[in-house]
């Protein structure tokens, strides 16, 4: 290879290299709740969620070149983070094991003060671990972050008659939920 | 399909906006953004993360990522006539084999020439970085750097060719949108932004040691790395947590916003924000003497309007 045709290479490098940045960065501003809160709800423990998220955004880092804008950024980064969740909490699990085989003694911590949140969104938390977690799962992205079917469909690899099927039944029993709630409270 | 209704509505809108990003971690990460990108300092980041992981678990982790990641620069670096091997920019089939085309064990120093470009105290600048959190992420990091960084390394693959890579690596990062701006803004003028290589800042004191001994000259970067990004984030959260009925949490992030950014852009919006907040608690007196002070400092702000009737009977 001639010496142009290497710094040619170079610089071409230079500028995707710096589109990627400018990329990572965009995503990071605008998916970033949406990361931490996919994490969460996926059972990442509390005191992993900053490495989680930290991970999530790696992997983007290295898949970045090859994403393809085919069914959406939140869908692809929800594929991620659920693959990095997965790995925290079989991680979590194996701690905890080890934890009990030693009889330490363990403390719930709560960095992100999970334990603060209000009223409404304890509900919410609630309603979604009564569902089953496919269920549950649907109703999340669907009306939590307002996740289109197809989204949903790509996002979790089911078919799309599965997805409305799933968010119609939770959304029933969501409804079901609120009024009882209503009528419970105050 | 019949949207929910408007009350079910509102509760998963409170789940949504109370469930979202801390702000100190978003202060570490837009931190780390900001931060310059190592940039040949990768080989021995990997080879001090895996010579000096605090903490056992880490090790785990360490011996998990760091030796697919030290063998993968390995054969990079072993592929100096071969092109069309050369990994692909992200190529994730790399991590499946790490090594593989290994033919023989290559001495890891090879790399070790450092550029100084580490970010220096990183992390323990911020806001104390976990301690536990070493290690890891260098490595991790590593990977993405690295194969990113192969595509350019590769087609003129021989070791010493890694010393043009500066020429990439000090081209300042062009964001694409307002918000890429907003995160690149605590840099300061020499700062070269490398989002991906700067995440790496994140682990924290097992880097930090080294980079200390390498690249003091980092000491003069922005602290925190906050933004005004953070700042409308901040006020947005509060405003949010106001609306949802949670006056407890808008306030602390108020207060929070009040530490941070004393004298901020959206110092007016806090106050007034404040009045509100303080009613909602029941705190009417204290309510009604800030809107005082509020109106006599901002009488023409767009928010006194709303100040002048604090608490207004429900």
């Amino acid at each position: 290879m001639t010496t142009i045709a290497r710094a040619g290479l170079a610089r071409n490098q230079a500028e995707l290299t710096r589109e990627l940045d400018a990329e990572l960065a965009r995503i990071v501003a605008l998916h970033a709740d949406f990361v931490w809160r996919v994490l969460r709800r996926l059972g990442t423990p509390d005191a992993e969620l900053e490495d989680a998220l930290q991970e999530v955004l790696l992997v983007v880092a290295h898949k970045l070149p090859e994403y393809e804008e085919r069914g959406g950024m939140r869908a692809w980064l929800f594929a991620i983070a659920r693959q990095v969740a997965s790995h925290a909490v079989r991680a979590q699990h194996r701690r905890v094991r080890r934890e009990e085989a030693h009889e330490e003694p363990r403390v719930a911590d709560d960095p992100h003060g999970a334990l603060e949140r209000s009223e409404a969104a304890r509900f919410v938390e609630q309603f979604l671990a009564s569902l089953s977690e496919p269920q549950a799962t649907v109703f999340y992205l669907a009306e939590i972050e307002g996740m289109t079917a197809p989204e949903i469909s790509l996002s979790l690899g089911v078919g799309l008659n599965t997805v409305y099927s799933r968010l119609r039944l939770a959304r029933e029993r969501f409804e079901a939920a609120v009024e009882s709630r209503k009528d419970g409270s105050p | 399909m019949k949207p929910l209704s408007p009350r079910a509505q509102r509760l998963t809108r409170a789940y949504r906006d109370q469930n979202v990003l801390p702000h100190d971690v978003r202060a570490r990460l837009l931190a780390r953004l900001a931060q310059p990108g190592p940039a040949e300092a990768d080989v021995s980041r990997t080879q001090h993360a895996l010579a000096q992981p605090p903490v056992a678990r880490r090790w785990l982790r360490v011996l998990r990522w760091g030796g697919p990641a030290a063998l993968l620069v390995v054969a990079i670096a072993l592929l100096p006539r071969a092109p069309s091997l050369a990994p692909t920019a992200g190529g994730v089939e790399v991590v499946a084999g790490p090594g593989r085309s290994l033919p023989s064990p290559l001495p890891v120093g090879e790399g070790t020439e450092e550029t100084g470009a580490l970010p220096a105290g990183e992390g323990k600048e911020e806001t104390g970085a976990l301690p536990a959190a070493e290690g890891k992420e260098n490595v991790r990091l590593v990977r993405a750097k690295r194969r990113r960084a192969s595509a350019a390394d590769t087609p003129i693959a021989v070791p010493s060719a890694r010393r043009e890579e500066p020429e990439a690596e000090e081209v300042v990062a062009a964001p694409t949108s307002v918000e890429a701006e907003q995160i690149a803004q605590p840099r300061d003028a020499a700062a070269t932004v490398r989002p991906s290589a700067a995440l790496q800042g994140r682990s924290g004191s097992g880097s930090t040691r080294v980079a200390n001994q390498e690249a003091p000259v980092q000491e003069a970067r922005p602290p925190a790395g906050l933004s005004l990004d953070d700042e409308v984030a901040l006020v947005r959260r509060a405003s949010d947590l106001l609306r949802a009925g949670d006056p407890m949490r808008a306030l602390s992030a108020l207060v929070e916003h009040a530490r941070l950014f004393p004298a901020g852009k959206l110092v007016t919006m806090r106050q007034a924000a404040r009045v509100q907040a303080l009613c909602d608690l029941g705190r009417r007196e204290q309510a009604r003497s800030e809107a005082e002070i509020f109106l006599s400092d901002h009488g023409d702000s767009p928010y006194a309007a709303k100040v002048r009737q604090p608490c207004p009977v429900k």
